[in-house]
């Protein structure tokens, strides 16, 4: 046994378990666009799983095609996809933490260690990077995302515990051409110093304006308090914050 | 003499990197997406002195994903014996940081334990256990200093008051981003992401460590999460550099939070014995001080005498023909210190403030008229030297907090004052003339400048330095656009922070950054004005560039202004691209406009002040901050918004550090208890009543700086003594050591 099932198996989760949870939101996501990503870690007798990303490619408007990453076959849905990864490649090395993720309204199929955070595999496996690591205790803020639109410290949910949750992160708040209301009065503001604070201080932000379009100074401080800033941007961030209801 | 700027301190003014920040898209150095990369973590020694003996890595080399170890067999940075607890002895690379971590656990080592000292208290006493490497002991005496005739000077005092007042607390910068680098390897080439506030500094010390040559370092420092003095000298960059040589591979060392907080560098403590005399009209006539400074195991830089700058901030606050100081440097257990925001310029002006507030109430007067009455004027200049300073606002930053905080109105007696909840009320100011914010032209801190013009007539410049807090990028595109007649709007920040790219930036280090830097931008806003005039002679069928002008990205001939032509009218048709360039020195020396001699020597200064009010409840010893006034000079702003984004944050600071920063430590153990911000707490935005706090610029004109602009990133912080001075207004009681917890605040008012 090797120290990483070792590791999988002292949590005490089962392949099952996986699975089932996968199983769910399978079922219940929407078709879009969905990539593929493999895990760069362990497997010893898994060379499959050490290949870069794989994005399944759309074979005309409108239709997708979902392709195993280990034999290259073509499925119409995930839950085909699925139940082939599960019927033919569990006992030929497939890790067990294979899980989809919807995050910004894209489906990531993806295996994942029982200990990695979600912060850890937003940054370092979907290359989402907006998302910040700053104490990766759950202290300062920074990587603060929205979880079916209530705010969440990332480095404090495991990935196994965000499948079938709907997961917005910076990079899914505007197209970066147009800059979403909040951005751009931060940015019109000049409303940050160091910006390392502000993806989750603008996530904060959003999870309060989807509440309470109209909030008061007290209710944005509040929101706030748990995204440390020790530039001290905080006077324009506010002015920023209680900028935008007329920018929206 | 009011002068006109078609581009400085202008209010719509935008951070050309704003943009890059506000969609997550400013790459900090852990953002990096490289294929295959490995994440370190580091095993912190378990005792607060000891060596190791020996270390035995197999069994976590053999775990599966673990790809090296390094240990002070092979990491320059780590060195046998460890001085403080949590100290770097190992670290692991692995393919994800969990792997790491667990392996950490599997490092064997034999340690001979070491006495220690932690308390400076315990450390300065004879016979106590010799905490470090310091060949003279654990004390360094720091020289004694006099001017005049102290004793004369005390004999013809009508008060004389000795205080002692510290320790100021031992803390970290609490940065959010921790620090991180990623290192990889292409043959004997090394690409180091880093974030720093001196890149290429940072670059030059990994030659010094790593014997690399500088011409195969390529390092970039683009996003820098807080700098504050911390990312000067980031030492565990070195820890990725190693582990990605023996693996061949990316190598991530992102510091978690622990690691950090233990292995950043710190504040220092300091603590000071002070006597001061003053005539009855209140004027300052001797002042004596011993100061001693907690510098834990190790200072930055090596050999800097932390109690000599306490003195120098000292002799030069305010005025006093008679002044006498000596000064202690104690090292302790602790982790190594280094700078934040400024060195002295807080602590000490913390310590010197909390004196002339006790000298106030002595002799019954106004704290505010004490400190004007006895402020710096610009005619005195140093005085040790005589030297004149290139401006000096110390007056005018103090009216202005005390005004803009309705002074004349507010202050009281201390503990006079009840407010109709049955809270106390009180009202502190303090001052500070720092020595910081100058121009910095000793190596590695000069600063050259680049610009590349392109075809169709806009600037783009390459900046040396990283984005920190301030946004001195977009200041220094301020600069160049004003200095070579581009529209604001035309001038871009191009690459940054980059040694392969850009000019030798300097570091954004005792504030310099802004009067260094912008020397050079106005340098080559000049060149390359100068070469786009020579270019257009031709077009205009002129002889001499003499003849033109450039103002708002059009060139057109002086005598007919009409007469004209866009910028990229001429570059769209040259065939050799316009580079403008320039240096830091010769600098833009306003003596002209300031009508000095020429070949004057004189001093820059960075300039601060603060007027706080407070409501403090007896029963809980809780303090609610009700208003804040931070007044910085800035001697010219460049940046506005970046320059109001910096002093609105040492409000947040000033609070901080007098209520809330410090690093606890058991002394019986020698550990830290607080290695977190949990337990070691900053301000939210809860905390910082944000509409309670105003931020005020000053512009006094440097005569030295470009365009009279010095640097304000440490000045701003460094009035915390008005916090503490507003908390003594209130209760009536002196405390006398920062942070002022509500414990303290009790125990003074004899509740506990």
């Amino acid at each position: 046994m090797t120290e990483k099932e070792k590791l999988i198996g002292s949590k005490g989760i089962s392949r099952r378990e996986f699975l089932k949870d996968a199983g769910i939101v399978v079922g219940t996501t929407a078709v879009g666009s969905v990539f593929l990503v493999s895990a760069c870690s362990g497997g010893e007798t898994n060379t499959v799983t050490k290949t870069t990303t794989q994005t399944i490619t759309k074979t005309q408007a409108g239709t997708t095609a979902y392709i195993c990453p280990y034999d290259n076959q073509e499925f119409d849905t995930l839950s085909a996809l699925k139940d082939h990864l599960e019927a033919v490649h569990m006992g030929t090395g497939v890790r067990e933490g294979l899980i989809v993720l919807n995050v910004n309204d894209d489906q990531y199929l993806l295996e994942v260690d029982p200990d990695w955070t979600l912060a850890f595999v937003l940054r370092n496996k979907l290359g989402l990077t907006a998302t910040k690591e700053g104490c990766n205790m759950g202290e300062c803020g920074t990587c603060t995302v929205l979880m079916d639109g209530k705010t969440v410290y990332s480095c404090l949910v495991l990935a196994l515990d965000a499948q079938g949750k709907h997961i917005q992160t910076l990079e899914g708040l505007s197209d970066e051409i147009t800059l979403h209301p909040i951005q751009q009065a931060l940015y019109d503001l000049g409303a940050h110093q160091c910006g390392y604070c502000t993806p989750g201080v603008i996530m904060s932000a959003k999870a309060l304006l989807d509440n309470n379009p109209n909030p008061t100074r007290e209710q944005v401080r509040e929101a706030l308090s748990g995204n440390l800033c020790i530039c001290g941007a905080n006077k324009k961030v506010v002015e920023a914050i209680l900028d935008v209801p007329r920018r929206l | 003499m009011a002068e006109e700027f078609r581009v400085l301190g202008k209010p719509e003014n935008l951070d050309k990197q704003s943009y890059l920040i506000v969609t997550g898209k400013m790459d900090f150095s852990a953002d990096h997406p490289l294929p295959g990369k490995l994440y370190a973590r580091i095993l912190g020694c378990p005792y607060p002195h000891a060596r190791v003996l020996n270390i035995d890595t197999s069994k976590a080399e053999a775990m599966e994903g673990v790809e090296a170890v390094c240990t002070h067999a092979d990491c320059p940075i780590m060195v046998e014996e460890k001085l403080y607890w949590g100290q770097e002895v190992a670290a692991v690379a692995a393919t994800d940081p969990h792997i790491a971590a667990t392996a950490l656990e599997l490092i064997e080592v034999e340690y001979e334990e070491l006495p220690f000292a932690t308390d400076p208290e315990v450390a300065m006493q004879d016979g106590a256990p010799l905490v470090g490497t310091w060949p003279s002991g654990n004390v360094v005496v720091n020289e004694t200093n006099e001017r005049g005739d102290v004793d004369a000077g005390f004999a013809e005092a009508d008060i004389v008051i000795e205080e002692t007042v510290g320790w100021t607390p031992y803390h970290q910068h609490n940065n959010i981003e921790p620090r991180s680098s990623i290192a990889y390897w292409v043959g004997d080439e090394v690409y180091v992401w880093t974030c720093s506030q001196n890149p290429f500094n940072h670059r030059t010390l990994i030659r010094t460590i790593m014997g690399i040559p500088e011409h195969k370092i390529h390092l970039i420092s683009h996003g820098t999460g807080v700098g504050s003095g911390d990312k000067t000298t980031q030492e565990q960059v070195i820890i990725a550099i190693v582990l990605a040589k023996k693996t061949g591979k990316p190598v991530e060392m992102h510091l978690s939070r622990r690691e950090h907080m233990l292995n950043a560098r710190h504040q220092f403590a300091c603590k000071a014995i002070m006597k001061m005399g003053c005539k009855n009209d209140g004027t300052i006539v001797a002042m004596e001080s011993e100061f001693y400074a907690d510098v834990g195991s190790d200072v930055d830089p090596p050999g800097m005498s932390r109690a000599g700058s306490l003195n120098g901030e000292f002799r030069q606050n305010y005025k006093c023909p008679n002044l006498r100081d000596i000064g202690y440097n104690v090292t302790t257990n602790k982790p190594r210190t280094g700078y934040y925001r400024c060195v002295e310029g807080p602590p000490g002006n913390f310590l010197i403030d909390s004196l002339m507030e006790r000298m106030a109430v002595e002799l019954g007067m106004d704290p505010l008229e004490f400190r004007l009455m006895n402020a710096v004027t610009p005619e005195l200049g140093n005085q040790d030297s005589g030297m004149p300073y290139s401006s000096m606002a110390i007056k005018e930053c103090l009216e202005i907090a005390g005004d803009r905080i309705g002074w004349a109105n507010k202050w009281h007696a201390p503990g006079t004052k009840t407010l109709s909840d049955g809270r106390l009320h009180g009202i502190g100011i303090d001052g500070a003339v720092v020595d910081k914010g100058a121009i910095m032209l000793f190596p590695g801190f000069g600063s050259g400048a680049i610009a590349n013009v392109s075809a169709d007539g806009k600037a783009i410049i390459n900046v040396g330095i990283s984005r920190v807090a301030g946004g001195t990028n977009t200041a220094m595109a301020h600069v160049f656009a004003e200095a070579s007649g581009f529209k604001y709007e035309d001038v871009q920040v191009g690459e940054w922070g980059n040694t392969d790219v850009c000019s030798a930036g300097g570091g954004q280090n005792g504030s310099s950054r802004c009067p260094t830097c912008s020397g050079a931008y106005y340098n080559c806003g000049l060149d390359t004005k100068a070469q786009l005039l020579t270019a257009a002679v031709p077009r205009f069928g002129l002889q001499s560039a003499d003849e033109l002008d450039l103002v708002d990205s059009v060139i057109f001939v002086k005598a007919n202004p009409q007469e004209k032509k866009n910028v990229s009218e001429i570059t769209a048709t040259q065939a050799n691209p316009i580079i403008g360039r320039g240096y830091a020195w010769p600098a833009n020396l306003r003596r002209d406009v300031h009508q000095w001699p020429a070949g004057t020597p004189a001093l820059m200064k960075g300039m601060n002040a603060a007027a706080v009010e407070v409501a403090v409840d007896p029963e809980t010893g809780e303090v609610e901050i009700l208003n804040h006034v931070n007044v910085t000079d800035t001697g010219r702003t460049l940046f506005l918004k970046g320059a109001e984004g910096q002093n609105d944050g040492g409000l947040l600071i000033e609070q901080a550090q007098t209520l809330m920063y410090e690093q606890i430590y058991d002394h019986t153990n020698g550990k830290c208890l607080n290695p977190d911000f949990l337990n070691n707490k900053c301000p939210t935005y809860m905390d910082f009543i944000d509409d309670r706090c105003e931020g005020v610029l000053y512009e006094s004109d440097d005569a030295c700086g470009a365009f009279g602009c010095k640097g304000i990133g440490e000045p701003v912080i460094t009035c915390y003594a008005a916090v503490a001075n507003a908390i003594n207004n209130a209760i009536g009681v002196w405390i006398n050591d920062a942070p002022i917890y509500p414990q303290k605040i009790l125990k003074a008012l004899g509740k506990v």
